[in-house]
């Protein structure tokens, strides 16, 4: 009797287990398409946020909502609250042709580092011949990078260092300058 | 009305019963949560570009060079970012960096500690000027 009832049970068993599982397939595969869009949309969100800043760099005002867009938290943000914001961006932007929102409040002061020691001077110096060196090259060993950073490390906080590391930035991102396997980081 | 009965072994009967029950209890396993493990990175002929993605696709990806780095180095000052994957076809790894804005600095902290995804672009100076940071259940595995 009872082995009866379980072979009527058992096709229906797997006939549910079946659909279940692809449903399951089919939710997920959904799911990952979603999060595909989502990427699409922040990215289109990003490059009106910058259109934005660098509209609002040349004019001097205020760029809208700025902080947030840059460093927002993680939000259920669902796709068409995305597109709504990159919308409203957009929208801004047409019809002043430039920020739309802030004061017009003067830029702070950038404060200016103060005048280099001989020491700095010195070490400045050697970084940029062996940056220069290195970036024409186009080979940057691990030796390279320990060599420049014991250069930099008297640098530290000064904006000659910033711009030599920028200088191997820019040469890694145009393929003009490839660091070796191991690269532990920038000098 | 004749009635059936079952003139089948002891052990017969036990086993489609057991049967069922296996396959009822595989049916949860197969339902495990939402997993991503995503590897994306581009840049453009200016040297701008972005990468995204999780530590966990970075570390499963096939390719063995594939890595993704926020560093910070507190005898120099140093705070940087750096990719390296394999673009879709190629057959070498490529090298993705930047170095962060004010305004991307003031996530470095965070970023230094994330386990999950990950968002960054940079412009053609090589500053990184946008960065977010999702941890959620799907971009990690601890």
């Amino acid at each position: 009797m009872t082995t009866q009832v379980l072979r009527g049970w058992l096709p229906s068993l797997t006939t549910a287990v079946g659909c279940a599982v692809g449903c399951w397939l089919a939710v997920s595969q959904a799911q990952q398409s979603q999060a595909r869009r989502m990427e699409q949309l922040t990215d289109e969100v990003g490059s009106l946020r910058r259109a934005l800043e660098s509209s609002s760099r040349a004019t001097g005002a205020s760029p809208v909502g700025t902080a947030t867009l840059l460093a927002p938290r993680e939000s259920r943000l669902s796709v068409e609250d995305q597109e709504a914001m990159a919308l409203r961006v957009a929208t801004l932007l047409k019809e002043s042709g430039g920020p739309v929102v802030g004061s017009s409040e003067p830029e702070a002061p950038v404060p200016t580092a103060p005048e280099p020691s001989s020491e700095q001077r010195e070490a400045a110096a050697r970084a940029g011949t062996m940056v220069d060196r290195v970036v024409s090259s186009g080979r940057m060993t691990a030796e390279d990078v320990l060599e420049i950073r014991r250069e930099l490390v008297h640098l530290r906080g000064r904006p000659e260092a910033d711009a030599l590391r920028k200088q191997l930035v820019v040469a890694i991102n145009q393929d003009r300058l490839i660091p070796a396997p191991g690269f532990d980081g920038l000098p | 009305m004749k009635q059936l009965t079952s003139s089948k072994p002891l052990l017969r009967g036990v086993l489609f019963p057991g049967v069922a029950l296996a396959v009822l209890g595989l049916a949860p396993v197969a339902w495990g949560g939402l997993q991503s493990q995503t590897v994306f990175c581009q840049k453009n002929t200016d040297g701008s570009g972005l990468c995204y993605g999780n530590f966990v696709g970075f570390r499963e990806d096939a390719t063995s060079t594939s890595s993704a780095s926020f560093r910070e180095d507190l005898m120099t000052g140093t705070r940087s970012f750096d990719s390296w994957s394999t673009p879709a076809g190629g057959t070498s790894p490529v090298v993705y960096t930047c170095i962060p804005n004010a305004a991307v600095s003031a996530l470095w902290e965070q970023a230094l500690s994330n386990r999950g995804f990950f968002r960054v672009s940079w412009d053609a100076s090589g500053t990184c000027d946008y960065l977010r940071l999702v941890n959620s259940s799907q971009n990690t595995n601890f």
